[in-house]
């Protein structure tokens, strides 16, 4: 008998060998085609830290400009677009994706998974993002990058004022970002929820699991702000349609609120997995359980909701009445109390510890955080005081804040981590000795680098400036932060150095640290041997023989018993295994849908439209031969997964790892579509003269609204109907197929009878930010219509062929679920736009 | 088997709190920024109206965050009972945090009101 | 006033041998009722979140090299909850309540004998005076005020967003299209201030600054009085040069003939503001020339094409000309 209660009776010869072929990376020229988390994790991982060093030599290049007054290394040109893709790279090609990266690389591990619930997913955004990436930054080498910050306020950012391709560069950057971040989100959520081992309940989950769940859920909610807000910028900059320009009804404020409310809570979705992995490394550092565990988890959540009240603090100076600014302080002054909590929590848990704290090279790291992050913090309380913000808001402060905050609080934990977890990665550990020269060349450059700027900000040094004179007081503190860059840069360099002579990706070298949690099994491609049952928060240390029964096999799911790649899922909060996940593995399919999205994207930028429109419909395409081979289907039944326990190998319905997906996805699309309604209503408020009646075309009769509402529901009705006749296993049918397809066709043409009602009473678009909103209205409605079209499409063709039907009807219920979502979203949207302007008329 | 917490109610028990918050922001910061800017064109409300909607606004957030952070039995109901009690108390205790600090947001919120006037600058 | 001589000797300890305190674009140099306001918060909040650092860097190291009694003190639950929950939230709250009671303090009621309208343009600052007669005039990248008088000031934009700073007088606020904000500017002493825009505003948004003037009771209505009177006739020759070259189509020199243009900053009295290319280079008629010939090269971008057909005699001529207009 094992300590948790699982017998050891000795395995069948060759289901090792079986798991090693089953989960065998693909090598060579096919490596592209891999799905296995370490090796993607890794790819995206790298990806990354390039963007991270290329972002730090623009960041050299530009200290060099300003270590001295009147200085012309640089052009002013060249140094508005290297800003913009400093800060552009820094937040959306490294913090963001690095944070992922370990996400994909780290979870499963930890969860003793045997990879992310949706593999090819993974692999389609780190694609999309490292094709995407790249173009994106190499245009700084011809002078075509974007120059109007990462913050991109129009009108800047307006054809009126930037005419080329550099703004639409940028926008596209940061599409790909929302792809793979969206991706992401939905890969965490499932993989945290549904694929922790047995035992591993709620609170008993690795502090990096709970992290990353809310930096998921944070995903969820902030990105579709920017997502809205990016695509309203395109369609501005494309069409005219006045969103942010003041003379039709827009306002450029809105870009402010969209951006900010995305903007904020993004430092917290860097900060928050990095906060989970400090809390990790510190009880290993000590060998004693994290104090206040509870408590972090409060304040990992806390600060996951407050986050989202803040975004007003970017804008203290718009001219915002008083009252507003104090709500927006508050919720400033409240997120420092969970940061608060995390810290104290640390130093009790370094008190705590068996054994005093030993200076290993992740240590230093870990302490170097805690001290700059702890300054940043102080200094973000000076900045949430709404008078103390008049003055340093926009200064070198502001800069010196949030290199402490982000610097400190992302990058230190991220080489804390580098070093920490290297050895589960990598045949041979890292350098202590390089190392520890790398720990303190970055500790003192930093310092030296962004301390002085505090003051250079207060001396009354705006941001964002190419140059300044050389006889108003400020070269001496320039000086010293261009020296500190450069030795920042030397500690990074020395870090480059070791990962070269050190780190070789495979095996692992073994429990090095002594830590207690999962991703320290002994482990191979196909992740642990077996998928062990938990009994506590450190099951390496709660349960002394469990490396040896997982490599024994004696846990869940020796062996591969439905023949392919699989995992196990179980209950939400109490973990109970529940069924046998069949996941696809490594393709190529999601690699050219990648491929071809990405050039979508970058071919529209440069106006190459008809060749554009063709990647785009060869994207939808793999995305549909990749969907084409999922939803297995019950054929295979109930299958043993070990140790006594006889599990489902397929699932429909709520209980399903996909099902959960598409409420993910929903959830997306409806905060979209809640940052449209917050759009509506706030240009409303500010410029009433332009909506109808009085300001505008008048609205369609109201028999127009209720035909199109009438159209959305019988559509729906004809796919439910289609549900209802879906054909017996194993055959094909007639009624299913058609009714599903009519009904989406009917669904499009009440989005069609919505936006031809509108323009056959004279509105046009480019007229007034109301026409635009009406509009967009629409143009929302039938993208979320459309996608559900070529789903039904999708899932007739699979009825067709028998690979949909009563049972196997994944593929069709998540299509029933969209389009549930569209017509709720849809007539949400007419009651908005015909019922709003009558109500206050 | 043994017999859970179901994820929703789990979530909601959990989340209970800090979404009492968010509603409170979203009501007094949309409220005022919709009374302030759009003036007298809302139906049913005026600007006039304002104290008293955020005094309502910010009492009955107060009230609903005392009662989930003091009474252990409010937010075990909401998060329902496991067979695995320690699971349960685990969630309520997280719960019960959740709401005194989300306490700790509606008043830092609420003191803007107590000092500030309705719809000025102040610049 | 005690709080203005205790600033500069803390500023003296926080940045000890640093210039700034004292400068003139400094957010420390406290010279404007706002600016004050802002500067005690400012310091006693400083001073506060030291401590709060030092202590918990002693608390840290205490963790990792304290005796084991100190250590079973700190790991504790009650210590998290006690350092990491309750005084957090007890000294943040007040900081907050006192930092609100700060922002209603609202600046007194103008009763300065004119109006003030700053327009951000790219990159520069159209500063238009109007008068209780109704009477406006302009000029630009200079603003002049009276000691001791709030001003407010209708900050607009023309094309982009700016942000209208004056650090040592008053906090930022953004001018917006679409929208007119305001500010109340009071100065507490005689002295020129430089602000400078702090909203990204593309291209030579570096070089888009200005000077503030605080000038005491007497000096101001004699300037205001020289102000609003058109510019007097000077150098003829220059006049002509000015005309010929088409310098009237895009700047206004008030009481010229053929100089109505309303693009580029009203020249009326150029040569009496301190600089010119809004903060760019100091006044003079040197300055005048090169930036007549070399303003790409100054400041680039901006909207003024460079005159490079100008004869060194002819150039030196109009700058003298331009100069001459106090």
């Amino acid at each position: 008998m094992s300590d948790s209660g699982i017998s050891a009776t000795p395995r069948p010869a060759g289901e090792r060998a079986e798991l090693l072929r089953i989960w065998a990376t693909p090598q060579g020229w096919r490596l592209p085609s891999a799905v296995n988390n370490t090796v993607i994790g890794l790819f995206y991982l790298g990806a990354a830290f390039a963007f991270f060093l290329l972002a730090g030599i623009v960041a050299l290049l530009m200290r060099t400009q300003l270590a001295q007054g009147d200085a012309t290394f640089l052009s002013q040109d060249l140094y508005n677009q290297m800003f913009t893709m400093h800060g552009t790279t820094m937040m959306f090609l490294f913090a963001v994706p690095a944070m992922e990266a370990l996400g994909v690389m780290l979870l499963p591990q930890m969860l003793a998974a045997r990879d992310l619930p949706f593999p090819r997913l993974s692999a389609f955004a780190i694609w999309a993002y490292v094709i995407g990436g790249a173009v994106f930054f190499s245009t700084i080498f011809y002078g075509l990058a974007p120059k109007g910050g990462w913050f991109m306020y129009p009108p800047l950012t307006l054809t009126a004022y930037q005419p080329g391709d550099n703004a639409d560069f940028w926008l596209l950057g940061i599409g790909f970002i929302e792809i793979s971040a969206i991706a992401g989100a939905v890969e965490i959520v499932v993989g945290v929820l549904r694929t922790r081992p047995p035992g591993m309940t709620l609170s008993r989950m690795p502090i990096f699991g709970w992290s990353m769940l809310i930096f998921a859920g944070m995903i969820i909610f902030a990105f579709p702000a920017v997502i809205l807000a990016t695509m309203l910028l395109e369609i501005e900059r494309a069409f005219g349609w006045p969103f942010f320009t003041a003379a039709r009804g827009g306002d450029p404020l809105l870009w402010q609120h969209l951006f900010w409310f995305f903007g904020h809570p993004e430092v917290y979705i860097i900060f928050l997995p990095a906060a989970g992995l400090v809390s990790m490394m510190v009880p290993t550092f000590v060998q004693t359980p994290l104090i206040g565990y509870r408590l972090i988890v409060v304040a990992l959540i806390g600060t996951g909701f407050f986050s989202f009240g803040l975004w007003v603090h970017h804008m203290f100076t718009t001219g915002i009445p008083s009252l507003s600014l104090a709500f927006f302080s508050a919720a400033s002054i409240a997120v420092a109390v969970p940061s608060g909590i995390q810290v104290f929590s640390w130093i009790a848990t370094l008190a705590a510890g068996r054994e005093r704290l030993r200076l290993t090279t992740p240590a230093l790291f870990v302490l170097g955080f805690l001290f700059i992050f702890t300054v940043g913090g102080l200094t973000g309380i000076m900045v949430a005081l709404v008078p103390i913000d008049l003055q340093v808001h926009d200064t070198y402060f502001v800069v010196a804040h949030f290199h402490y905050v982000l610097v400190g609080g992302m990058v230190f934990p991220l080489f804390a981590t580098f070093y920490y977890w290297a050895p589960a990665f990598s045949r041979r550990a890292l350098s202590e000795r390089l190392g520890r020269w790398s720990f303190w060349l970055m500790f003192v450059g930093f310092n030296v680098a962004f301390f002085p700027m505090h003051l250079t900000g207060l001396a009354g040094m705006p941001r964002r400036v190419w140059t300044y004179p050389g006889d108003i007081g400020w070269d001496g503190l320039n000086l010293l932060s261009t020296i500190g860059a450069y030795i920042l840069a030397a500690g990074v360099l020395v870090f480059v150095v070791d990962l070269v002579r050190n780190f070789r990706p495979g095996g692992g070298a073994g429990n090095v640290w002594n830590a207690g949690t999962l991703e320290w099994l002994p482990n191979d491609v196909y992740s642990t041997r077996s998928i062990p049952l938990v009994t506590g928060r450190y099951p390496l240390w709660d349960q002394p023989n469990l490396a040896r029964d997982v490599e024994a096999g004696a846990h869940y799911l020796p062996d591969a018993p439905t023949g392919g790649r699989e995992t196990l899922v179980t209950s939400t909060v109490e973990a109970e295994p529940q069924y046998v996940l069949q996941m696809p593995g490594a393709g190529w399919s999601q690699v050219l849908a990648a491929t071809f999205t990405a050039a979508f994207f970058l071919l529209l930028t440069i106006k190459l439209v008809w060749i554009a429109a063709v990647c785009g419909v060869l994207a939808v395409l793999f995305c549909l031969v990749w969907a084409w081979g999922l939803d297995p289907g019950p054929a295979r039944g109930k299958v043993a997964v070990g140790a006594g326990l006889t599990l489902p190998s397929y699932m429909t319905g709520p209980q399903s790892h996909s099902w959960w997906a598409m409420v993910v996805l929903m959830l997306v699309a409806a905060s979209l579509y809640i940052a449209y309604v917050f759009s509506y209503l706030y240009l409303w408020t500010v410029s009433p003269e332009v909506w109808a009646p009085a300001g505008a075309a008048p609205l369609p009769p109201l028999s127009r609204p209720l035909v199109a509402a009438a159209a959305f529901l019988a559509g729906l009705g004809l796919i439910v109907v289609a549900g209802r006749s879906l054909p017996p296993p194993g055959q094909r049918g007639w009624v299913a197929p058609i009714a599903l397809v009519v009904g989406a066709c009917l669904l499009a043409t009440a989005v069609a009878t919505e936006i031809l009602g509108h323009i056959e009473m004279g509105l046009e678009p480019q007229a007034t930010a109301y026409a635009a909103m009406v509009f967009l209205a629409g143009a929302l409605a039938g993208q979320v219509v459309a996608a559900v079209l070529v789903m039904a499409l999708f899932v007739a063709a699979r009825i067709l062929c028998a690979r949909t039907d009563r049972e196997r009807r994944n593929s069709f219920d998540h299509t029933l679920q969209l389009a549930r979502y569209a017509v709720g979203q849809s007539l949400f949207g007419l009651l908005l736009v015909h019922g709003f302007p009558r109500l206050v008329a | 088997m043994v017999r859970g917490i179901g994820f929703v109610r789990a979530l909601l028990g959990l989340l209970a709190g800090p979404s009492i918050w968010a509603g409170h922001f979203g009501l007094v910061y949309g409220g005022h920024a919709a009374l302030c800017g759009a003036g007298d064109r809302l139906p049913l409300v005026a600007r006039a109206d304002l104290p008293w909607l955020l005094l309502v606004a910010t009492g009955s957030a107060v009230i609903a965050l005392l009662a989930l952070a003091v009474s252990g039995r409010l937010t075990g109901w909401l998060i329902g009972t496991s067979d695995l009690p320690d699971e349960a108390d685990f969630l309520v205790r997280v719960a019960r945090l959740l709401s005194a600090l989300s306490l700790f947001g509606v008043l830092a919120s609420g003191a803007g009101m107590i000092v500030l006037p309705g719809c000025q600058l102040l610049r | 006033m005690r709080r203005r001589r205790l600033a500069p000797v803390l500023c003296a300890i926080l940045a000890a041998g640093v210039a700034g305190c004292e400068g003139e674009q400094s957010a420390l140099w406290l010279r404007g009722a706002e600016a004050e306001r802002i500067g005690l918060l400012f310091w006693v909040t400083t001073a506060f979140l030291a401590l709060v650092l030092v202590a918990t860097v002693v608390a840290g190291w205490l963790a990792v090299r304290g005796s084991p009694k100190i250590r079973s003190a700190i790991a504790d639950d009650r210590f998290v909850i006690g350092a990491g929950l309750f005084f957090p939230m007890i000294s943040l709250a007040a900081l907050l309540v006192w930092s609100l009671t700060v922002m209603a303090q609202r600046p007194v009621a103008t009763d300065a004998p004119f109006a003030v309208r700053v327009v951000g343009e790219q990159w520069w600052w159209r500063v238009i005076y109007r008068l209780p007669d109704g009477t406006e005039f302009e000029s630009a990248n200079e603003l002049r005020i009276p000691v001791g008088r709030p001003v407010t000031l209708t900050l607009e934009s023309a094309d982009v967003i700016h942000s209208f700073w004056v650090p040592n007088l008053a906090g930022k606020v953004d001018m917006i299209p679409g929208r007119a904000n305001r500010l109340t500017l009071e100065a507490l002493e005689a002295g020129v201030s430089r602000g400078q825009c702090a909203e990204y505003c593309g291209g030579a948004h570096a070089l888009m600054a200005f000077h503030v003037a605080a000038l005491d009771e007497g000096d101001f209505a004699r300037w205001l009085a020289a102000e609003r009177r058109p510019a007097r006739a000077g150098d003829a020759g220059g006049a002509v040069l000015f005309r010929q070259f088409g310098c009237g189509a895009c700047h206004r020199v008030r009481g010229m003939p053929g100089a109505a243009g309303r693009i580029g900053p009203d020249l009326t009295h150029v040569g009496s503001r301190r600089a010119i290319g809004a903060a760019t280079l100091p006044n003079g008629a040197e300055a005048i020339a090169r930036w007549i010939a070399e303003n790409q090269h100054i400041k680039p971008d901006n909207r003024m094409p460079a005159y490079r057909i100008l004869s060194p005699a002819e150039l030196r001529r109009l700058a003298d000309f331009l100069a001459d207009l106090t």
